[in-house]
């Protein structure tokens, strides 16, 4: 039972802090709540239907149909996080000053907040075909003795939620004026490390074959595989051996999103120049 | 209206690399045609559950799996982590390694059914 506690939990880490944070990045934007709800509840009916398909999805594109999916979805993900932030860089301070203003922010915030709850649900999904097909295997091959391994399966399942709940709150304990900074960093590293997971499938399927020397291994230090591993490799992409290109892809993604908001926030300036247009 | 010059540039600029990238990979894989193994997954036991590889190559290793229930096909230690459905196939690539004993495991039953290739 407690195998399949861990499993399961291991398994539902990333979703957890992912819904944690883009609870709080939303927090001001009315109808966020709702909005990642139903990031969640699309994301476990597309971890169904991934599950239901995993043959498929293997065995496509040569064998090597998992990891570009993977790394498809995972590419998505870190295009609406480039996005939000970029966003949040001209609204944030509006969100956060100036309520009367924040009316239209909000109107417009709602497209941000269907980026977002697509990566809730990328997150969801991520990792919630492995829970659903390791449950289903418990379900076939153990059967009624199954129950307790179910049973520790779904404590994994509401752990994760705790997870969730903890960075939340968490990050609630943050002053307000500080917050959209704290989120729009958590987001950025969160884009990164997923830019830099997706580049690891992609040498997996063979389609980036270069510069693919391990550019450190501290394995031995923290393993990635471990639930300190786990959450670190969310957080900010830990990785125990990454690849050149790995670490190349994760400094250009953090670069990137900087100069984007860098580029879009609106100081005095430019804020008059938009009005004049 | 700058900045929006600046941003197009840049987006440009990104395409072309990306192309440049891509074109370059397509060549880079067609090079190598590396040695496959084939194991296969029978109840909780890999056959064969122990792989000899030489050192130094990358290899490709072909898990078949005979359950019926899925299996997910990880190793920490020579980075690979794959699902696999029932009664399904999956091939998963290996970089070349140096000389030793690496683990592989069926993530779902890590504690019985449990593998190592060699490297030497």
């Amino acid at each position: 039972m407690l195998a399949a506690l861990i499993i399961v939990f291991r398994e539902v880490v990333e979703a957890g802090l992912v819904i944690g944070i883009v609870l709080a990045a939303t927090r001001s934007v009315g109808g966020s709540r709702l909005m990642t709800a139903a990031g969640i509840a699309g994301g476990i009916l597309g971890s169904c239907f991934v599950a239901v398909f995993a043959g498929t999805i293997a065995s496509a594109f040569a064998g090597y149909g998992q990891e570009l999916f993977n790394a498809a979805i995972l590419s998505i993900a870190v295009i609406m996080l480039a996005w939000h932030n970029t966003w949040m860089a001209r609204h944030g301070s509006e969100l956060a000053q100036d309520l009367r203003e924040a009316g239209e922010a909000v109107a417009r915030g709602k497209k941000s907040l269907l980026a977002l709850a697509l990566v809730v649900g990328i997150a969801v999904l991520r990792e919630g075909a492995e829970v659903v097909l390791f449950l289903y295997g418990i379900v076939i091959t153990d059967g009624g003795s199954g129950i307790s391994l179910l049973a520790g399966g779904f404590i994994g399942l509401l752990l994760g939620a705790a997870l969730s709940a903890l960075t939340y709150f968490g990050l609630l304990r943050v002053p307000v004026r500080h917050l959209f900074k704290v989120t729009s960093l958590l987001i950025a590293f969160l884009a990164a490390g997923m830019a830099a997971q997706s580049v690891f499938f992609l040498e997996q399927a063979g389609v980036i074959d270069f510069l693919g020397g391990t550019a450190w291994d501290s394995s031995a230090l923290l393993s990635e595989k471990s639930i300190a591993g786990r959450i670190l490799h969310t957080l900010i992409g830990y990785s125990d051996q990454p690849s050149i290109m790995q670490l190349l892809t994760y400094v250009a993604t953090l670069t990137i999103i900087y100069l984007l908001a860098r580029t879009f926030s609106s100081p005095g300036k430019q804020q008059a120049v938009r009005v004049s247009t | 209206m700058l900045c929006l010059h600046g941003a197009s540039k840049r987006g440009g600029l990104l395409i072309a690399t990306t192309l440049a990238l891509a074109s370059f990979a397509s060549l880079v894989a067609e090079a190598a045609d590396p040695m496959t193994y084939e194991i296969t997954l029978k109840d909780q036991k890999f056959a064969p559950a122990e792989l000899k590889v030489s050192a130094g190559t990358a290899f490709i290793i072909k898990l078949k799996n005979e359950n019926d229930a899925p299996a997910e096909f990880e190793s920490k230690e020579m980075k690979f982590e794959k699902v696999v459905a029932g009664h399904a196939e999956i091939v998963v690539k290996v970089k070349a390694l140096p000389k030793g004993i690496f683990k592989f495991v069926d993530e779902y039953h890590e504690d019985t059914a449990l593998g190592t290739v060699e490297a030497e």
